[in-house]
This record gives structure tokens, C-alpha cells and sequence, in this order.
């Protein structure tokens, strides 16, 4: 860090934890003797260090003009800014010199106004700094005002310095936006070509195992084809001898006074019976009581015998009523 | 050409070919991507299936032993031919066969229309109707002797009616009978 008085320049070192300073030197300076050969003269003495050096340089008051004012419009930052600029001087003495100026908000307490911190440098002086840090080889990262460590930092880098920074600054992001998208590019690629690999790899595996799969899946189909066969003919072999029980039922469950002259009988559990008996309801109450037929109904009506004989005809149906 | 004009070209340049790569080449690579990563999972599913499937090859083996050893008692169990008329015709022989062992008068053996198959094709189904007449005991002799004939033949219908009805036990017994029948034949498999 660089401390630029009225008459006195300090350079300072400071450790990694920041707590002393490791390397402290001074010189005096005046306008008559120019800043930018005294900060190099400052600088070059200074220990070396590894990595690129890069210096901070607060500049003290008188030399650095600083404001609070309550006044001004509430406005973002970037563009109280532009406004200070533009009306440097109303804020600031010019002393016929142009200014460098930046302000920014300060931290506002509960209920208090808000209130704007500004901050002007002569350019002139603002550009023999940055001079003499690049004449003694060190990149300024800010050119400050001294103020209490509780405000904003304000910017008083010239406009030159500002927009060499700032497209420093757009390369730098450029490249990283470079870097991310050729990183994304990359692992598509990666992931694409792991993809095309499997998918080579599970076509020749796939290829290779193909003539084996196919006779399997033939053998397979020929074991169900074969099992479905041997149980539809097990299922028709032990629907056999169904027709014959269901008659030889029916005709055990017949009364000794009845005899029947039709019959119908299928394996659905269906059947028709027309006869004669005595009584045609003791038929039904026979069927019904040995089960010998599902749901036995009378159809129709029990007509008497015409021959005068005590005999009844009936049509008995056998299975679920038709719907 | 200003660098204001530049720097506008610039922008115009990079924004037509930034709504290129967004509208058209990323959907494109994602639908692309998407297809080939179903296709990889879809290849992966059927190749640890087929590994599956050769794991299990041992038991489909024994499987396919034990049941051509019960596929070589099937064919005895089924009318020859390989039509259904031939079928038909085996079926309708046995019927009648049967029906004159038992001394039973036949009148006629006729096919009935039968759409019953295996899902399959192969194994199908014929029916045939007989007209017979004989005695109830005749009748029950015969019904017997289909259903244990070594063909699998199933008597799936059943239709009596006495010839002499309105005088019961005045005659002997004379029955009218029709006596539907199914069996089963092979269709030989096509070569494809």
C-alpha cells in the first residue's frame, strides 16, 4: 500500500494476517519535485516478493477532497457517479485543474437520511501516481481516498485507467466464459463418445450373443406351444366321461313311475327333458334334491295324458335361465 | 465502417448465431443425445435379458427333455390328418366304428362347423354329429367306449328321443340318438 500525504509518501507491507505491517519506508515529495520519479524510487527499494505485485494507493487529505452530502438525489451508485462528475464543480474546488471524482452511499441507520460520500482528485496528480507505480513496475488495483474502513471504497483511477481496466476486466471475463463453454463442449464430447462406445459395444455383444438368444426364444416358444398342448388335451380327456355321469345321474334320480321320451344334454350344463310320470312335480323335487341338473325348472305346462291314462307330460329345462 | 458499426455487426453476428445454436442445435443434440441414451438403455435391457436367458438355458433343456418324452405319448392322443376334412373323416370313422361295435344303427355321421384352436394354430379342434338308434343300453355303451378310446374323444352333446313315445313300454325300447363328438388333430407347422 501506498500513502500519499501532502509532502510524504509511505509505503507499507503488510503481512498474510494483516495485523503489522512487514516492510514500512518513506519518502517526502512536492509538486516542485514531481510524484510519479519519487513513488519509483519509493518502490524500487521495496523487498521482492513472488507473484505478480499489485498496489493499493490511498491518497490523504487536503490532496484527495472529501464530501458527505444529505442532498443529493436517490439515485443507484454507477449513476451518483455520473452525476458528481458532472457537477464536480459544485462539489469540489477545481483550482482550475480537472477532477477525478466517485462517490458512493454510505450505510444508512434506522429512521436516519441517507447520505452520499464524495470524493475528488486532481487528475493530473491522479495520473502521475499511476505513472510512477508503472514506471517502478506495479499494477495499481485501486487509487483510493483514505477514509475510515466503514464507508465504501471510492474509485479515483482516471478515466483512462477506469476503461483500461474495465476491458481488462471484459477479456478476463471473456475468457473465463471461453474457458466454461469449451469446458461444457468438452464433457458433451466426452459424454457423446462414451455413449457411441456403449452403444458399439452393446450392438457386438449383442450381435455376438444373437444366434443363441434366437434359439433359446425358439425353444422357449416350442415348450409353451408343447405345454399348452399336452393341457388343452388333459383338459379335454377329463371332460370325457362329464356327459355320460350327467345322464347316468338323471336317470338314477328318475321316479319308477316316470319315463322320458326327449332329452337333450350337453357339457355346458345344460339340458332339456320331456316325459310323463304321475307327478311331474315329484321329477322336478328328484332332480333338485340330487342335484342331477343346476337350476331344474318346469317350462311350460304339465298337460294330462290324453289316452286318460294318470299320467302327466312335462318339459323340464335344465342350467341358468336364459337372460 | 465506425467501430460504433462494428461493434453493432459484432453484436448482430453473435446474437444470430447464438439464436442458431439455441434454437436449432441444442434442441437437436438433446433429442439426439435423448434417442441414443434410450437406445443404449433399451441395448442394455435386451443384452441382460439374452444373459438371463442363457443362465436359464440348462433348465429349458431338462424342460425340453421331460416334455419331448411327454410330447412323443401325444400323438395316439390325437385323429389323424393334417386338414381338418382328414380330421374329420378319422373322427367320423371311429364314431361309427364304435357306434356298430355296439350294435347301434347309423344313419348318418355328419361334420359340424368348429372354430375351436390353440392359441397358437397348431392344435385344433373337430366336431361330428351321429344320428344313431339303438337301445338306452347300446347308447351308454357306446358314450363309454368313445370316452375311452385312445384318441381323445370328448362326447360334447347329447340329444335322445324314443321312437315309440306315446306307448311307454309297449314296444321295446327303440331310442333315436344324436350324439355330437369332438377330438383334436395336429396342423403341421409352416416352414415361414
Amino acid at each position: 500500500m501506498l500513502r500519499v500525504g501532502v509532502d510524504r509518501l509511505r509505503a507499507e507491507r503488510w503481512g498474510e494476517r494483516g495485523e503489522t505491517p512487514t516492510w514500512v519506508t518513506e519518502a517526502p515529495w512536492s509538486r516542485e519535485t514531481a510524484v510519479a520519479p519519487a513513488i519509483a524510487a519509493l518502490l524500487a527499494a521495496r523487498p521482492k516478493a513472488p507473484g505478480s505485485p499489485t498496489l493499493t494507493i490511498e491518497v490523504e487529505r487536503p490532496l484527495a477532497q472529501l464530501r458527505r452530502l444529505g442532498t443529493l438525489p436517490p439515485v443507484r451508485r454507477e449513476h451518483l457517479a455520473t452525476l458528481v462528475q458532472q457537477q464536480a464543480s459544485t462539489f469540489f474546488r477545481k483550482n482550475g485543474h480537472p477532477l477525478v471524482t466517485d462517490a458512493a452511499w454510505l450505510p444508512t441507520s434506522n429512521g436516519a437520511p441517507r447520505e452520499a460520500l464524495l470524493a475528488a482528485l486532481d487528475l493530473e496528480l491522479a495520473e502521475a501516481l499511476l505513472a510512477g507505480a508503472a514506471e517502478a513496475g506495479v499494477e495499481v488495483d485501486r487509487l483510493t481516498v483514505a477514509t475510515e474502513s466503514s464507508v465504501p471504497a471510492l474509485d479515483l483511477a482516471p478515466p483512462g485507467a477506469r476503461a483500461i481496466r474495465r476491458a481488462a476486466e471484459r477479456r478476463s471475463l471473456h475468457r473465463l466464459a471461453t474457458i466454461v463453454a469449451i469446458l461444457w463442449c468438452l464433457a458433451g464430447a466426452l459424454w457423446a463418445t462414451r455413449l457411441g462406445f456403449e452403444l458399439h459395444r452393446t450392438r457386438l455383444e449383442l450381435a455376438r450373443l444373437a444366434p443363441a438368444r434366437q434359439a433359446l426364444l425358439t425353444g422357449r416358444t416350442v415348450r409353451h406351444r408343447a405345454e399348452a398342448m399336452l393341457l388343452t388335451l388333459d383338459a379335454a380327456e377329463a371332460a370325457r366321461p362329464r356327459l355320460v355321469e350327467r345322464l347316468l345321474a338323471i336317470a338314477a334320480t328318475l321316479p319308477d313311475s316316470s319315463y322320458l321320451t326327449g332329452l337333450s344334454l350337453d357339457t355346458l350344463a345344460t339340458g332339456l327333458l320331456t316325459g310323463a310320470a304321475r307327478r311331474a312335480t315329484d321329477v322336478m323335487a328328484s332332480l333338485d334334491h340330487a342335484h342331477a341338473g343346476p337350476a331344474p325348472r318346469l317350462e311350460g305346462a304339465v298337460t294330462p295324458d290324453p289316452g286318460g291314462h294318470h299320467w302327466e307330460h312335462f318339459t323340464i329345462r335344465l342350467g341358468s335361465p336364459t337372460r | 465502417m465506425t467501430p460504433r458499426d462494428r461493434r453493432a455487426l459484432r453484436w448482430g453476428v453473435g446474437l444470430a448465431l447464438g439464436a442458431f445454436l439455441l434454437l436449432r442445435v441444442v434442441p437437436w443434440a438433446v433429442r439426439f443425445a435423448s434417442a441414443e441414451r434410450r437406445t443404449v438403455l433399451a441395448q442394455r435391457a435386451l443384452l441382460a435379458e439374452t444373459r438371463e436367458l442363457i443362465a436359464a438355458a440348462p433348465l429349458l433343456e431338462d424342460s425340453v427333455k421331460h416334455l419331448t418324452h411327454r410330447i412323443a405319448t401325444l400323438a395316439p392322443r390325437l385323429l389323424h390328418g393334417e386338414a381338418a376334412a382328414e380330421a374329420e373323416a378319422d373322427l367320423a370313422t371311429r364314431v361309427s366304428l364304435s357306434a356298430e361295435r355296439q350294435h347301434l344303427t347309423v344313419e348318418r355321421v355328419v361334420p359340424v362347423p368348429d372354430s375351436v384352436q390353440r392359441a397358437d394354430g397348431t392344435l385344433r379342434r373337430v366336431t361330428v354329429q351321429a344320428s344313431l338308434v339303438g337301445d338306452a343300453g347300446e347308447i351308454l355303451a357306446l358314450l363309454d367306449s368313445l370316452g375311452r378310446d385312445p384318441v381323445v374323444l370328448s362326447p360334447a352333446a347329447l340329444r335322445l328321443a324314443a321312437t315309440n313315445a306315446d306307448a311307454p313300454g309297449a314296444v321295446p325300447e327303440a331310442i333315436r340318438a344324436e350324439v355330437t363328438v369332438t377330438g383334436w388333430y395336429l396342423l403341421p407347422e409352416r416352414s415361414p
